[in-house]
């Protein structure tokens, strides 16, 4: 402490300098912080748990050649024709498949009323198998049965919600089951709550998709999807083909047939997040090589200067401890000014960070410190070596002249 | 003179060479962090038509319902698109010179006899006149005639891939090919096309898709289709029958209408025309809000679309951030290096060097590092653009297409880079040479 003083009278002798590295640990407080937060994000958002086993899950996209629409015996008789397939434990007809940035928007109000507040969720039309084929576990009531598939023109008048979803719109699960919400003004009600997952549609906030599981199938529409899960870990070839055979055999006009596997869907999804996680990480590690150069330079460069002063100091009774002591003292007092504007600079790039990428979290005040004491540390250590090679100036060069 | 300061120059960099690879290395990854990101933030935002923007507008009105106001994300909040009837009333104005509907729509493709595989492609339900607009170059034929704007005629333009697809490239034109059951006669195959990152053709449409054949908008009054866009709906109670009637009556939006003047002077016309369209409506019942439009000029929907704030606008801060920080750096550097030769230049001092002699040298030797850091710097941007394409291409996100090393960025890498240098050259010379010449021979 004593040493404080003279430390501070120093760095003023060497105005410039300390000016340049006030920017720069300003610059790199604001960088280091948001990069560090914003790579940590995208990587947890990249890892996000999806809730349901993916790796056995494919779906086949059908789109039968010169088809008018659709009917929902065709895909029923398609569905039990898949089911023979001896690979495929569960099948279930989709619109959507999941986690491919597609849903049909679902608008919901507690009341009949084209004015009421609407909560917006994400759906899509499926089969009663659905939730047996993702193996996507009921938390609450029960699961989709053939009598709520509507008829013909007729509304559909039960759903399946996530818990996501039923939190939303009655604050818990156990409230929402058997509510009567409103679609499009049209009764329908809660019949039963899964567990959250990821969900068809992800929005980039990290959290579970408020999802509706709507039973009924669009007539109108010339493509649908089948959501396969299979027995093998993941979907063989011969699956596929075997697929391929049994849709061609009763589609004889011709049928355009693509399968998705979830595994890539879901890559696909969050392979770009991982890219630019990646990215941050490669301007994170330059940035603390530009720390490191900058410090250890300037320390050096300094004690270079001062080794006449340094042995002085050592002849006038200073241990080896104090002058490291000294040397590391110097270059947080020249990082502090720095570092304090550069939290200001940090909080502001986040503000931006945040108006750009909507969905994107604000940096806590806890990630901050933890990040301004990581900068302290890596200042510390920079300056280690040049504050070790003064400490080894021998009192003898006081001495000498020069 | 000069000669000898260069020689004196690069004799001092080849000195100390590992403090100069260190300043060199430091300034080639500030430099091509910064171009990296410039680039493919540039390339984010690029208007196609930058030639033209006075001149090419997209129409937007505040039709929406008087209960909110539109809750798109645009920051004029009106949507990009408009419906088929607005459409049809407001293409009658023979002020623009192109009115270009844009929708999409897709479906499976094949020739009509079915020989080959049957693939998917998508279409873009537009007018003649997108040709015109988008200035689009063809190998074969050319657009549909003008009367298929009119009335529905079965023809269509391919792009040149799949032209290769169905006709391995020959000239296609007056061939027939099958697109979701209707068959079409082939008038044109454009020459293979780079669109902008920004996609303004695109606008509102499906994701990460480019089109691949091009079909008269008429089409969906012939037959019932579904298309691909989004649909901004307000409040609308009307039964108007049929599906067919609510897309083509109704009052969803679901189009986006580009329209392209002769001269700028003819907006404003056309602005009155708009105007006088929505006043009329009004007396119907439609637009209940405040009267609103605007003819935003390309570049002005490329903002409004906040498409010129994307991830990698961010990432060119950071990436600037970092220049700063290496130049900072470089300063320290060049500070430490040059101040470490003060015995000699108080040497050449004293036997009559003046101080423009000593600054022009170490200026000279700053410029030599920057040239290297820039060299570098370029090689290490070609190398981190074709990582960042590479790395963005297997995950369907079609902006990678644009980041490309042209001319205007070598040549900017290299400014960069040299300018940068000289920057933080300019205090350590000046320290150097302001230097009293007897402390410096007193050092030595």
């Amino acid at each position: 402490m004593s040493q404080l003083g003279p430390n501070i009278r120093s760095l003023m002798r060497r105005k410039i300098s300390l000016c340049l590295i006030v920017v720069q640990m300003a610059f790199a407080t604001a960088l280091v912080s948001n990069l560090s937060f914003s790579s940590h994000q995208l990587m947890r958002l990249s890892t996000f748990p999806v809730g349901i086993e993916i790796e056995p899950l494919m779906t086949v996209f059908l789109r039968p050649t010169n088809a008018q629409g659709s009917s929902y015996q065709q895909v029923r008789r398609d569905l039990a024709r898949l089911t023979q397939i001896a690979d495929v434990a569960a099948v279930a007809a989709v619109r959507w498949a999941p986690l491919s940035h597609q849903s049909t928007p679902y608008e919901i109000s507690h009341q009949a009323n084209p004015q009421a507040a609407k909560t917006k969720l994400h759906s899509a039309r499926v089969s009663p198998e659905i939730l047996t084929t993702l193996n996507l576990p009921l938390i609450l009531g029960r699961d989709l049965t053939a009598a709520d598939m509507p008829q013909g023109t007729e509304a559909v008048k039960s759903i399946i919600v996530s818990q996501a979803a039923a939190k939303a719109l009655f604050t818990s699960p156990e409230n929402a089951l058997d509510k009567i919400i409103y679609h499009n003004n049209r009764p329908v009600q809660i019949v039963g709550i899964t567990q959250d997952w990821g969900g068809f549609s992800f929005d980039f906030k990290g959290t579970a998709e408020l999802t509706v599981f709507e039973p009924g199938f669009d007539e109108i529409s010339s493509e649908w999807r089948y959501i396969i899960r299979s027995r093998t870990p993941s979907p063989t070839p011969e699956l596929k083909n075997a697929i391929r055979a049994s849709l061609e055999a009763v589609h004889t006009s011709g049928l355009l047939l693509e399968f998705e596997l979830l595994p890539q869907l879901y890559t696909d999804t969050f392979g770009t997040l991982k890219v630019y996680a990646g990215l941050m990480v490669v301007f994170l590690i330059f940035l603390c090589c530009i720390v490191v150069i900058t410090i250890a330079g300037q320390s050096l460069f300094w004690v270079n200067q001062q080794r006449k002063n340094l042995g002085i100091r050592r002849a006038l009774g200073a241990s080896r401890w104090q002058i490291i002591g000294l040397i590391l003292q110097q270059n947080i007092l020249m990082a502090l000014p720095g570092i304090g504007i550069g939290v200001g600079l940090a909080l502001g790039l986040n503000r931006l960070i945040c108006s750009v990428a909507v969905d994107f979290p604000a940096m806590s005040p806890a990630y901050l410190s933890i990040t301004l004491l990581a900068l302290l540390a890596l200042i510390l250590a920079s300056a280690a070596g040049p504050a070790w090679r003064a400490s080894l100036v021998p009192p003898s060069l006081a001495t000498r002249s020069q | 003179m000069w000669i000898y300061q260069c020689q004196l120059a690069w004799r001092s960099i080849t000195k100390t060479p590992a403090l100069c690879a260190l300043i060199i290395a430091t300034l080639a990854f500030g430099v091509a962090a910064a171009m990296v990101t410039y680039t493919s933030h540039h390339a984010m935002q690029h208007n196609p038509f930058s030639s033209k923007n006075d001149r090419v507008a997209l129409v937007q009105t505040d039709a929406w319902h008087a209960r909110e106001a539109f809750p798109g994300y645009q920051l004029n909040q009106m949507s990009n698109l408009i419906s088929y009837r607005d459409y049809k009333a407001l293409s009658t104005s023979s002020i623009a010179r192109y009115n270009v509907p844009i929708a999409h729509w897709g479906g499976t493709l094949n020739l009509p006899d079915m020989r080959l595989p049957s693939s998917m492609v998508f279409a873009q339900l537009t007018s003649r006149d997108y040709f015109g607009l988008f200035e689009t170059a063809f190998t074969f034929g050319g657009p549909w005639a003008k009367t298929a704007d009119q009335q529905f005629q079965p023809q269509m333009v391919l792009t040149h891939e799949i032209n290769q697809r169905l006709f391995n490239g020959e000239n296609s034109v007056g061939r027939q090919v099958l697109l979701e059951g209707i068959v079409f006669d082939v008038t044109g195959v454009l020459k293979p096309w780079h669109r902008s990152a920004a996609k303004i053709e695109n606008i509102d449409g499906p994701l990460g898709i480019t089109q691949q054949v091009f079909v008269p908008l008429q089409l969906v009054e012939h037959r019932t289709i579904h298309p691909w866009n989004r649909r901004d709906c307000p409040d609308d109670i009307t039964d108007y029958g049929s599906p067919e009637n609510t897309l083509t009556k109704g009052t969803c939006q679901w189009l986006s209408l580009w329209v392209e003047f002769n001269k700028a002077e003819d907006k404003a016309a056309y602005g009155d025309f708009v105007a006088s369209f929505i006043s009329e409506q009004k007396t119907i019942g439609r637009y209940p809000r405040p009267l609103r439009y605007a003819l935003s000029s390309p570049e002005e929907v490329i903002h409004i679309n906040r498409q010129d704030r994307s991830e990698f606008y961010l990432f060119s801060l950071v990436g600037q951030g970092l220049l700063i920080m290496c130049l900072i750096n470089a300063i320290t550097l060049l500070l430490a290096k040059f101040i470490r030769h003060a015995p000699q230049v108080g040497i050449r001092r004293a036997l009559g060097a003046s101080r423009w002699n000593i600054f022009n040298q170490h200026l000279l030797e700053s410029a030599f590092l920057g040239l290297a850091g820039g060299l570098l710097g370029l090689a290490l941007t070609q190398g981190g653009l074709l990582l960042l394409k590479n790395s963005l291409k297997g995950y369907g996100n079609s902006a990678h297409a644009t980041f490309v090393l042209d001319s205007h960025v070598m040549t900017l890498t290299l400014l960069v880079g040299l300018c940068a240098t000289l920057l933080a050259g300019i205090y350590p010379a000046w320290q150097i040479c302001r230097t009293p010449i007897a402390q410096q021979l007193k050092n030595s």
